[in-house]
């Protein structure tokens, strides 16, 4: 299982791992889109994760336009997985 | 250009980066297979691409296309398969030097109308053997057979999991809108094939760009040759896709001892003598004097329809147009590049002035491409190519599929021909796969042992001069 979730009044957790390929990026994707509540910041820990696909690159480029940063972020990414987003340009999705 | 276009090619370069992104963290297994994919589709597609890109340019002939999307797959596909393309790529202990290989970036690719559908092959798979996407930018004569080679490179490397958008296409643009898109600066790098004007932009952008340069291939026929032999090599050549290649020939030099047996060679293998009346016909289709450049609606048509566009009557079965010239210059248009079955003809006094008539063409808007020479005589070939500015001279064989590379050498296989410094570009190289890497040296400390002995101190005594130091740095301790 690629996702387990921890949740509080305040945030979702997502802690994800393993290789977030194509397959298993399509299957994610609607277990994410189950958190839907705007009071909550919804939070991806990628500490576990070895390596995106672009499919999940967009999943989380969507989160960040629906949620803006201060309620969508990316934490803890492996080194492999922070360069991808410094190469996108899209460092502006990580936050410790 | 308005915004709307602004935002649609910053989209395109958007997508690029993110493909990048996620191209970067591909091992080499995962590479080759993308590569591997797309190789196949395109040496699968040869033919019906080439009569599409045939048919819509309107040059060349579909039977040569095959060749050239054969060469484009294959031939590249071979020379790049074993290459280490991903992380470390060499490690060498003495040295204390090991090479990592970088991906570059988003590349625009710049395709040219002559060769179409087998640039994009090439390009793309040298792009994607690095881990670098890749836009295509089609020529608007060959738009649709341009789109359609992409498009199937792209599914055969989706099918191993290729990056989204790791190949990618525009329709036709302004010029605006290429320059914006060329000097966008998430573009890493532009490859550019093409004509003078749009390479000269491509290096004008402030981003790297590789490119290309005009030709104006001679092809020297010494007295040591193989007449039949060269003559039906320059042929073969220089009707390949009705000359679209530009490393194909474009004068013929020949020393008047062996001018006779040369003509009637070419007259045999069914070239045609224009005469001075027809020369002047073909020279006003051929050529505009105002902008000094092959007219574009001459480059790849075939002998017949060069005849039936000038007026004039070519025997039937006639496969090169021969003028015979006697200087080189804007005053001789047709001593200039012209990318047709049209070959002009110098006779020359000896070695020395056929050498000095073909310095003239390759300075005549050929500079750094490419040089030709049948000869036995290996002295005159090494004298012949030292005066030659030109990036590849090419020894009994025919010059458009030599310089091409590895039909008939051992030359990389390419489409993208370097023409040097003086051909504004910087390389003379048969581009290909590791021009499109960054190489990242990781150094071990390994001390100059020189050095080392002799000690910095004797730098601060003034008295002591070069010569000195010189003697100083390389005894033999």
């Amino acid at each position: 299982m690629s996702l387990k979730t921890e949740s509080n009044t305040d945030q979702v957790i997502c802690h994800l791992s393993g290789r977030l390929d194509t397959i298993i990026s399509q299957n994610l994707e609607p277990e994410i889109n189950k958190y839907t509540d705007p009071g909550k910041k919804l939070i991806f820990d990628f500490s576990q994760v070895d390596y995106i696909s672009s499919t999940f690159l967009r999943i989380c480029l969507m989160k960040f336009k629906e949620r803006g940063s201060e309620k969508f972020w990316i934490r803890h990414p492996k080194p492999d997985v922070k360069k991808v987003f410094m190469i996108a340009g899209l460092n502006r999705l990580l936050k410790d | 250009m308005d915004e709307q276009h602004k935002t649609n090619i910053d989209e395109i370069i958007e997508k690029a980066t993110f493909a990048a992104a996620i191209f970067n963290q591909y091992d080499q297994e995962q590479t080759d297979r993308i590569v591997r994919a797309v190789y196949k589709a395109g040496l699968n597609n040869r033919v019906r691409l080439a009569k599409m890109a045939a048919e819509e340019s309107q040059m060349g002939n579909w039977k040569d296309k095959v060749v050239k999307n054969a060469i484009a797959a294959q031939f590249v596909y071979e020379n790049i398969k074993h290459q280490k393309t991903v992380g470390i790529i060499s490690d060498d202990e003495r040295s204390g030097i090991i090479e990592i290989a970088q991906p570059i970036g988003p590349i625009l690719a710049v395709i040219p109308v002559t060769n179409p559908t087998s640039t994009i092959i090439f390009k793309i798979l040298i792009a994607l053997k690095t881990r670098n996407p890749v836009i295509i930018s089609p020529h608007r004569r060959a738009t649709k057979s341009s789109i359609e080679a992409a498009r199937i490179c792209y599914e055969a490397a989706l099918s191993e999991d290729a990056p989204e958008e790791c190949i990618q296409w525009t329709t036709h643009k302004t010029r605006e809108e290429t320059q914006y898109l060329m000097q966008h600066p998430k573009l890493a790098l532009i490859l550019a094939t093409g004509g003078t004007g749009l390479v000269h932009e491509a290096y004008s952008s402030g981003t790297p760009a590789l490119g290309v340069g005009a030709g104006n291939v001679p092809v020297y026929i010494e007295e040591t040759a193989d007449i039949p032999y060269a003559v039906e090599q320059v042929i073969l050549s220089k009707t390949f896709d009705n000359g679209t290649i530009c490393a194909s020939e474009q004068a013929l030099v020949v020393e008047k001892k062996i001018s006779t047996k040369v003509k009637k060679e070419l007259v045999r293998q069914r070239a045609y003598f224009l005469n001075p009346e027809e020369h002047k016909a073909v020279e006003k289709v051929a050529y505009f004097t105002g902008t000094k450049s092959m007219s574009a609606e001459i480059v790849g048509q075939s002998v017949e329809k060069i005849g039936q566009m000038a007026g004039i009557d070519v025997p039937e079965g006639i496969r090169l147009l021969i003028v015979p010239l006697k200087k080189v210059g804007y005053d001789e248009p047709l001593s200039s590049e012209i990318l047709a079955p049209i070959l002009a003809f110098f006779e020359t006094d000896d070695f020395e002035d056929s050498v000095r008539t073909c310095i003239d063409l390759n300075f005549h808007g050929g500079i750094g491409h490419s040089a030709s020479i049948f000869s036995y005589d290996e002295e005159k070939i090494r004298k012949f190519s030292v005066m030659m500015n030109a990036g590849r001279i090419l020894v009994n064989m025919p010059s458009s599929q030599g310089a091409v590379g590895s039909l008939y050498n051992t030359l990389e296989p390419s489409f993208t021909l370097g023409c040097g410094t003086y051909g504004k570009n910087i390389t003379t190289d048969n581009v290909s796969a590791h021009h499109l890497l960054n190489i990242q040296r990781i150094t071990k400390r390994r001390m100059n042992e020189r050095m080392l002995q002799m000690g910095f101190d004797i730098y601060m005594d003034e008295s002591i001069d070069a010569d000195t130091l010189e003697q100083a740095y390389n005894k033999n301790y």
